[in-house]
């Protein structure tokens, strides 16, 4: 259940298929990074799925989605 | 209890750990993969990306996005072939191929105006495409070991001569993964690598895949429809595996795949292949030990033969009585016949699998005598 505070906690990485984020799902879990997946309606960006993600390890998140290359977008 | 020796064309029996993963799927958890946001749908998109990584993984490939699931290696090779090939040039083909890719090249050739040549097979790759190539060559299609005498193609000389020359290499390893390992890392000639996931790999029927080894530039769809993603634009999205996975896949089917693949890691590779090998040897000694009887080829796990000129689906027949069950007739594969020279008649075809056993073949061994 998603608790209130998350949406001042939680911050999302987007993806633009389930596929992507799994696979940035795992690439983070590899690091330490927890994360949970959430499907987004699909909207003009093609994002459809999002990574939530502790607002403290965001900066290390797209960091790592950076250097790995990685296609997502960030949203608050 | 029968014997199974139809293994080339669908294993049987499944490793138990494959039935017991079906069966979960389909009991607890088989939403629609990529589609909903409720935790049946994520923990089936979840179990779909555990199977890409676990292939990946088994194919020394470090891109699991680049491998789309299809129903089959035919509609993997029809979304290589028909996806590929857009204009009018020259395709080269090997003199075994399966009707999986006679098929849908001649059709789309035909429609481009396109001409096909054959390299034998059985001569390196230089001696055999060398002659054959001309300046409007663009795409050399071949199986990586043979449905009907498992002979194997010289992959690696092909890929060598196609990378010098620019041509796209599309390969059908049908008959390969699951009975010789193979690592896509010292294979970097192949553009694109077509399975079955229900014959070696020990998935369900319905499981298979297609392997983008380098992209997908050009390449074209073969079917559009819902994907789960981007779903505002009219046309098929851009990114990997969505593109070439329209529709619902088949969740049981590719979990299935998961745990057939897990199953070979566990046992090893290596190990696969030396069992498969020595029921092969064995194979070949209880044929030629049969009175007229006539091996065509025999090889990594396939044994096929003749028996005077007594038509081979009668002797599959007879077998069957004798609770075995082996394969005659063309196998799907005229243009193998063709160059045995069996397209008469065709051949009695005996298929292994790692499970199969010594006993087993010692009931073969009698179901023949009894002929």
């Amino acid at each position: 259940m998603r608790q209130g505070w998350d949406f001042i906690m939680k911050s999302s990485l987007t993806f633009n298929n389930s596929t992507v984020a799994l696979k940035a799902q795992r690439q983070l879990k590899r690091s330490g990074i927890n994360s949970s997946l959430v499907k987004l309606t699909s909207d003009s960006s093609g994002c459809t799925y999002a990574l939530e993600i502790d607002r403290a390890d965001m900066y290390s998140a797209v960091y790592i989605m950076r250097n790995l290359g990685m296609d997502f977008a960030i949203r608050n | 209890m029968v014997c199974y020796f139809d293994n080339a064309a669908t294993t049987f029996p499944k490793p138990a750990r494959v039935v017991n993963a079906v069966k979960e799927c389909i009991e607890y958890y088989c939403g629609n993969p990529g589609r909903s946001s409720h935790s049946l749908s994520l923990k089936c998109s979840e179990k779909i990306y555990e199977t890409r990584e676990t292939v990946a993984h088994f194919l020394g490939f470090g891109h699991p996005e680049n491998i789309c699931f299809t129903q089959n290696a035919t509609h993997a090779l029809n979304i290589a072939i028909k996806g590929s090939i857009k204009e009018k040039c020259h395709c080269i083909i090997s003199d075994l191929e399966h009707n999986s890719v006679l098929r849908p090249l001649t059709k789309q050739l035909t429609k481009l105006g396109g001409t096909l040549s054959f390299f034998d097979s059985s001569l390196c790759a230089g001696e055999a495409i060398e002659p054959l190539l001309q300046e409007d060559t663009r795409f050399v299609i071949c199986t990586m070991a043979s449905n009907v005498t498992g002979s194997l193609t010289d992959i690696g000389g092909i890929e060598q001569l196609c990378r010098k020359r620019g041509i796209r290499l599309i390969v059908d390893a049908s008959q390969y993964l699951g009975h010789i390992p193979l690592d896509m890392s010292r294979h970097d000639g192949i553009d694109i690598l077509c399975a079955p996931g229900h014959k070696g790999l020990f998935g369900i029927q319905g499981s298979g895949f297609i392997l983008f080894a380098s992209g997908t530039e050009g390449i074209d769809t073969l079917t559009e429809g819902g994907s789960g993603s981007n779903s505002l634009s009219i046309s098929m999205p851009v990114d990997l595996p969505d593109r070439f996975e329209a529709g619902t896949v088949s969740t049981p089917a590719i979990v299935s795949l998961c745990e057939g693949i897990r199953f070979l890691e566990e046992f090893g590779m290596h190990s696969v292949k030396n069992k498969i090998d020595e029921l092969t040897e064995r194979t070949a000694d209880i044929v030629s030990s049969v009175k007229k009887a006539r091996i065509l080829g025999c090889d990594n796990g396939i044994c096929s033969f003749k028996i005077a000129d007594t038509d081979s689906e009668d002797i599959a027949r007879r077998l069957d009585g004798s609770g075995v069950c082996v394969r005659g007739g063309l196998h799907c594969s005229p243009l193998a016949h063709k160059k045995l020279g069996t397209l008469h008649g065709g051949t009695v075809r005996i298929s292994l699998s790692v499970l199969n056993t010594t006993k087993e073949l010692d009931r073969l061994y009698f179901a023949l005598k009894k002929l």
